[in-house]
């Protein structure tokens, strides 16, 4: 039974890391960032949406969520034209990247929730 | 990986590509993913568990006649999801570092698992009495690949 024992515990070594993750340990929850930024690109698609805009000289990709949630929450994909100045206010990556999770979006005067 | 990109771009533009980014495809595709890897983790862990000497007072060749079809079935599942879930992606998903280790350990596990059938096929009904050492290091192999190939799976979201 002992070598059975000893894999077991390898097992839940390898599996701890996992359950330590969550989505949002990416990007730097310390350093929020709003900004108005006209969308370059729209990608309405699964798994999430994203937007690109232009901002402080780099192009941001901008995470929003799944289409399902988006639709849910009233942001459908014909209130994301290209050219359209949207508010998004969301969180860096930790790496530089200039990626961003949007927490929310303001879309011809109305708030978005994503999370 | 490079000169599998015109491969991928073609799987991303062709329907099952936009099919998966549109609708109820991908968390669809997602949910059963995980039901294929429950029942692929979950039976061949367990086979592997008994190779390697655990609950002895259950037969080997019984166990695994229960365990191998459930582990078979829940690998086909794993499989078909797997490229909807990549479609979906493809282009960006075949330069993802963590994406190719995923498949190399994978291929690793289904070798191994080939392997063993062939090599070991006969020597199940006295495994106790003459366990194969090597038939042991497969398991063992076995029992590491999986759960590894479960942690680079979702570390592929967060990379």
């Amino acid at each position: 039974m002992r070598p059975a024992r000893l894999l077991l515990s390898l097992l839940l070594l390898i599996a701890l890391p996992v359950l330590a993750h969550h989505g949002w340990s990416s990007y730097d929850a310390n350093k929020a960032m709003r900004f108005d930024a006209a969308l370059a690109e729209v990608k309405y698609r699964n798994p999430h949406a994203e937007v690109g805009v232009d901002h402080g000289g780099k192009r941001w990709n901008v995470v929003l969520a799944p289409l399902s949630r988006l639709a849910s929450r009233g942001l459908p994909e014909a209130a994301l034209t290209e050219g359209k100045t949207i508010t998004i206010e969301g969180y860096p990556r930790l790496d530089g990247t200039p990626e961003l999770r949007a927490e929310r979006v303001v879309v011809d005067g109305k708030t978005i929730e994503l999370r | 990986m490079s000169a599998l990109m015109p491969l991928a771009q073609t799987l991303e533009d062709a329907w099952l590509g936009q099919w998966m980014r549109a609708g109820w495809g991908y968390p669809a595709a997602n949910v059963l993913h995980l039901v294929g890897l429950a029942m692929l983790l979950g039976a061949i862990a367990l086979l592997d568990l008994r190779l390697l000497g655990y609950g002895r007072r259950l037969p080997v060749p019984e166990v695994s006649r229960l365990l191998t079809p459930l582990g078979v079935a829940g690998l086909l599942l794993v499989c078909v999801t797997g490229v909807c879930l990549f479609a979906a992606d493809a282009s960006a998903l075949i330069g993802s570092r963590i994406m190719q280790l995923k498949l190399g350990v994978v291929a690793v596990a289904v070798i191994n698992a080939l392997a063993f059938r062939v090599c070991f096929r006969d020597r199940l009904a006295d495994w106790d009495t003459r366990p194969p050492r090597l038939g042991r290091a497969s398991a063992a192999l076995s029992l590491l690949c999986w759960p590894f190939a479960l942690v680079l799976g979702r570390l592929i979201a967060y990379t």
